[in-house]
């Protein structure tokens, strides 16, 4: 029988809007985000929730995760709306985690600081590289410098903690360039990284225009070269690309089901493109 | 408990459900969990467990725990298909 009461339970809040769609990118994520979309699309969600909190009565909320899309392109006030009408529904923890994605060409002092003032605990970055010519050619819109501001803003705001997205495998990467790049990741002291290989899905413009990838003997170079860096920097390694340092993820003195539960939370959204589970969007 | 709404996963699908979320974990879980989280029988999962432990991609069932071996993380993909 299953114990409903026994399962931590995580929130994963999907804000599908980007500024620019990355040519890898497959997640369900759309460009032509305008404010006035802010009221109805939570609205939406907030009916979407309640029409299923029949299945999770009596529940309490551990972690959040507001991924997208790019939810920094939310307003703080409607992210503070977001939360308070969902609190309003459903407890949460004391000290639940409630994390928002943000992508470093929407960073600014004063953005953050809303999202702080409406409960956010922990940013998210997506920084994916900081070499200006790798960042061109992943069709980033921000440059290496613009993460350095991002994750210097995410670290004096009052964020409790934030996470670095990096990639690797990218095109045309060598072991090299790919080792900067986590070296100076590893050098901002993040409380956890995400450090993920570029795979190349179906439905993106990767697909058809097939980038030039590293070959598979640099591929093994470049993760086994990481996962020493990782490990020597003191990172640990609880998940495939997930990593934190003592203190990065709350609940790592928790069993690991409850790591589990926190993984949907954090990074549900990476289930999707590996065809083997549909995010849990509320 | 469904959820009013949109589509309760069947139970092969559960058994997968389980067996990635477990083993994308470097400490995988307590084996116990399986029915906890999942409604089914133990033996449901553990004739497939122990066909993966046999080829060396997961390791100490017998501790009551399911965790991928050091090879069986470096081909995770491939180790949870086999639950299906």
């Amino acid at each position: 029988m299953i114990t409903p009461s026994a399962i931590p339970l995580s929130l994963y809040v999907h804000l599908p809007w980007c500024t620019q769609k990355c040519p890898y990118c497959d997640f369900n994520s759309h460009e032509g985000f305008t404010p006035d979309l802010q009221g109805p699309y939570v609205t939406a969600l907030l009916q979407d929730f309640d029409s299923q909190l029949q299945g999770i009565e009596g529940r309490i909320v551990e972690s959040i995760f507001i991924g997208g899309g790019t939810p920094s392109l939310f307003s703080g006030e409607w992210i503070q709306r977001l939360l308070s009408e969902l609190a309003k529904r459903i407890p949460f923890a004391p000290a639940a985690e409630i994390t928002l994605e943000s992508n470093p060409g929407s960073a600014e002092r004063g953005r953050y600081q809303s999202y702080v003032e409406a409960g956010v605990t922990r940013l998210s970055i997506g920084v994916q590289s900081f070499n200006d010519d790798a960042l061109r050619r992943l069709g980033r819109i921000h440059s290496g410098d613009d993460a350095r501001q991002a994750l210097h803003l995410a670290s004096t705001t009052g964020f409790n903690n934030w996470n670095i997205d990096l990639m690797h495998g990218l095109p045309e990467q060598t072991a090299e360039t790919a080792a900067a790049d986590l070296s100076e990741a590893l050098a901002l002291s993040a409380g956890h990284i995400s450090w993920y290989q570029l795979t190349i899905e179906r439905n993106t413009r990767f697909w058809t225009s097939q980038p030039l990838l590293p070959d598979e003997r640099t591929l093994h170079s470049i993760q086994s070269t990481g996962e020493q860096l990782l490990h020597h920097a003191d990172y640990h390694q609880y998940e495939v690309s997930a990593f934190c340092r003592p203190g990065g993820l709350a609940i790592m003195s928790d069993s690991a089901p409850a790591l589990t539960a926190k993984y949907h939370g954090k990074m549900g959204r990476l289930c999707g493109p590996n065809g083997l589970a549909a995010p849990p969007i509320i | 408990m469904p959820a009013p709404t949109g589509k309760a996963i069947n139970q092969q699908e559960r058994v997968v459900e389980y067996a990635m979320n477990a083993l994308r974990l470097k400490s995988g879980s307590p084996i116990d969990h399986f029915t906890q989280r999942t409604g089914l029988p133990l033996k449901q999962l553990t004739q497939a467990a122990e066909e993966a432990q046999s080829r060396g991609w997961i390791e100490h069932l017998d501790s009551g725990s399911l965790r991928a071996t050091p090879l069986g993380y470096q081909f995770l993909d491939s180790v949870v298909a086999s639950f299906l």
